[in-house]
């Protein structure tokens, strides 16, 4: 017998002292990479912990056939990095002009970052979502339909112009092709 | 080929992770934001709800409503500071961050300091929710007026600093004067702080950037002639930490004005361990590179618990050795904690908070009070607004009555009259019953009739009866009504001193009470009234 799926784990976390807090342990580290990747870590923590609390409120209603949560709460998380929307397209653009990244100021950003953050903030909040939803989160046009609770046409769509308009948006910036890895700086930059 | 997914991939890959609580206490709030009374925080237009009737101009209000259990859209749920609210009313205070130059502070900061800080003063089920980049709204249960939530937006800060950041210590605020004129006469610039004088000493944890400013922020303190301004080198900032408390149970503070190096604030320390009188702090990655290349020992001040009780939050607990490859100090010193718990979590603020706006929210029902005949207020204060039902008591041979008036600042009048003789001592102040709501306030009003104390105060909605009684078997008659207490007793004769004077201790014993509900169970955390 495996362990308990995350739809047993919801349904027990009214009766189990322990359930709940271990749906928490599964998902919490990729809910937090991928909103500190769109808001930076302060808001994330916030982010992670209302999307639990949601979770937790609305378990009744999670889908009891599905063993994945990880989708329907990455899609909690992504309504709540919504209402900063407007927030986060500024510290895009901040990071893109001014080379200091408001979400994490202590850190120097490095590689393709600013140019990134310019093609970042001026997508549609939409395509946003799915980019950073597949290449942050993992999540499959299945899961990202889930997640945002759209058709998988849909998701595919929108996930296809977002890659399409973000290179035509770095190509403006003279950027036509994906460089090397940098190394990774010594301990002492850290 | 531009690889747009490895481009979003590795973008931002290298900002620090967020520290996370553990999932257990993650669990526990999501489990107490939706058991609290089973709602969530709504923000709605207003539709002249009785609650935001006594503040105007406000376009929203916030509000206690149930969820629609169907409603597909996720629902703000404010960060619940600890625990379950004792009552459903108090107020929602919008409150702007106005971060310290050259400090880092982050909102997790913030709202980290407000957390400790609703625990230190047993504030239960407040909420922070952020409402912009540097805005916030607190719901703070049981706050009837805007001053208590002032006095709760006042945090002490708390640093780590290099040893040889300690420029001065003192006993009281006025020890720093001399350092902060040695500062001016050398041509350092230098920022303002207030500090007042008397016992406790306090300092204001705010910093003005000019004299004038201080002297203007002097003005607004509660007690003006008791506040000097203390000038303090810039890059300088004041520590105060309780160092006891003497006989009269009054606390005593020491102060220390630190250079104010680069620190790390609560947020940053990931972990400490005690064992065998040495205690190791490990801080995070970001002050680790703060104090790069750096060899002095490092000064922590952090909040400590002792049993359950909350300490003052700016206790030093000495210094240490910083590792820079681990992140660990490692404090060699026996501090004397063995059994205690160590704990830092009220991080270093670096800002103050500027109060913009509160709004009601719920039912103050304690001040649900039945009308009475109308009677003029025996104080001149031009705002006693409603007249109240009075409460009587028997004390001293006659009959004591209490009555009330509010006023449009929610402050209110007392007024004790004698029946007998008619005289009527009047006192005009704000009788609140506190955060976090006790079932008993702390008395605010009280009088001797006759041989006879009499003391009055606040009690929750939900105190239908008391008992009282003084160590010494003194019988003590009480009354509550109308979301309020009356106590009367006889204090015990006692006998002469040598010199052939009476003491006053005694009448001014204070009683011990216990608040029962309406089916004679006895209600949680009550506040003798002192």
């Amino acid at each position: 017998m495996g362990p308990p799926t995350d739809a047993e784990l919801l349904a027990h976390a009214d009766t189990s002292t322990t359930a709940f807090a271990d749906l928490v342990e599964r998902h919490q580290a990729r809910l937090a990479r991928y909103a500190t990747r769109r808001l930076g870590p302060d808001q994330a923590a916030d982010i992670v912990n209302e999307t639990f609390a949601v979770a937790y409120a609305k378990r009744d209603r999670f889908d009891q056939k599905v063993a994945d949560a990880g989708p329907w709460l990455l899609g909690i998380a992504t309504n709540f990095i919504r209402r900063h929307a407007r927030s986060e397209t500024r510290m895009l653009r901040a990071l893109a002009e001014r080379g200091v990244d408001p979400a994490a100021p202590e850190i120097t950003p490095r590689g393709m970052d600013r140019q990134v953050a310019a093609a970042l903030a001026r997508l549609r909040r939409q395509y946003r979502d799915v980019l950073f939803l597949h290449a942050v989160a993992g999540l499959s046009h299945d899961e990202i339909a889930t997640a945002l609770d759209v058709p998988v046409g849909t998701a595919r769509g929108w996930l296809s112009r977002a890659r399409t308009q973000a290179a035509a948006a770095l190509q403006q910036q003279g950027i036509t092709r994906t460089p090397s890895p940098e190394p990774e700086p010594k301990a002492s930059e850290s | 080929m531009i690889d747009i997914d490895a481009l979003v991939s590795d973008f931002r890959s290298r900002v620090r992770d967020v520290r996370l609580p553990s999932p257990a206490v993650v669990a526990e709030q999501a489990r107490a934001g939706v058991k609290q009374g089973q709602h969530s925080w709504v923000w709605i237009a207003t539709g002249g709800a009785a609650a935001a009737a006594t503040v105007a101009g406000l376009a929203v209000i916030f509000v206690n409503a149930k969820p629609a259990p169907n409603s597909g859209e996720a629902q703000p749920v404010g960060k619940i500071a600890f625990g379950t609210p004792r009552v459903d009313w108090g107020m929602v205070a919008t409150v702007k961050v106005v971060r310290d130059p050259g400090t880092a502070s982050t909102m997790a900061d913030v709202t980290a300091s407000i957390t400790s800080e609703a625990r230190r003063l047993d504030i239960p089920g407040m909420r922070i929710k952020q409402t912009g980049s540097d805005e916030l709204t607190l719901s703070v249960p049981a706050a009837e007026a805007i001053n208590q939530v002032k006095a709760f937006l006042t945090i002490p800060r708390l640093r780590i600093v290099d040893a040889r950041a300690v420029l001065a210590t003192g006993s009281s605020p006025n020890d720093l004067i001399g350092p902060g004129q040695r500062a001016l006469r050398n041509g350092t610039p230098v920022r303002y702080l207030m500090a007042a004088a008397g016992r406790p000493p306090t300092l204001s944890t705010r910093f003005a950037p000019s004299l004038a400013a201080a002297r203007a922020e002097q003005r607004s303190w509660h007690d003006p002639e008791n506040a000097f301004v203390l000038a303090v080198p810039r890059g300088v900032t004041a520590v105060q930490w309780q160092t006891g408390v003497d006989k009269k149970g009054v606390p005593s503070s020491a102060f220390a004005l630190v250079r104010d190096e680069p620190f790390a604030s609560g947020t940053d320390i990931t972990g400490f361990t005690v064992k065998d009188g040495t205690f190791k702090v490990t801080v995070s990655g970001r002050a680790r590179k703060r104090y790069a290349g750096r060899t002095e020992p490092v000064r922590v001040f952090g909040l400590w618990t002792a049993y359950g009780r909350q300490a003052n939050p700016a206790q030093a607990t000495g210094l240490g050795e910083l590792d820079p490859a681990t992140g660990v100090v490692t404090f060699h010193a026996n501090f004397g904690y063995d059994g205690r718990t160590l704990n830092f979590a009220d991080p270093n603020l670096g800002a103050r908070l500027a109060l913009q706006r509160v709004q009601r929210y719920g039912d103050v029902q304690v001040l649900i009070w039945p009308k009475g005949p109308a009677v003029p207020s025996p104080i001149s204060n031009g705002g006693a607004m409603q007249t109240a039902e009075p409460i009587s008591l028997d004390a001293g041979g006659t009959t004591v009555t209490l009555r009330v008036w509010f006023t449009g600042s929610n402050a209110v009048v007392q007024s004790l009259i004698d029946a007998r003789t008619g005289r009527s001592n009047s006192a005009s102040s704000t009788c609140h019953l506190g955060l976090g709501a006790p079932a008993l306030g702390p008395s605010c009003a009280s009088d001797v009739i006759g041989t006879d104390t009499v003391v009055v105060g606040r009690v929750r909605h939900d105190v239908a009866r008391i008992d009282a009684g003084l160590a010494s078997g003194a019988r003590i008659r009480s009354r509550v009504a109308n979301g309020w207490y009356m106590l009367a007793w006889t204090p015990p004769a006692e006998a002469p001193t040598s010199t052939g004077a009476r003491t006053l201790s005694k009448r001014f014993e204070l009683p011990t009470v216990t608040a029962y509900d309406k089916d004679g169970k006895v209600l949680a955390r009550q506040t003798p009234p002192g």
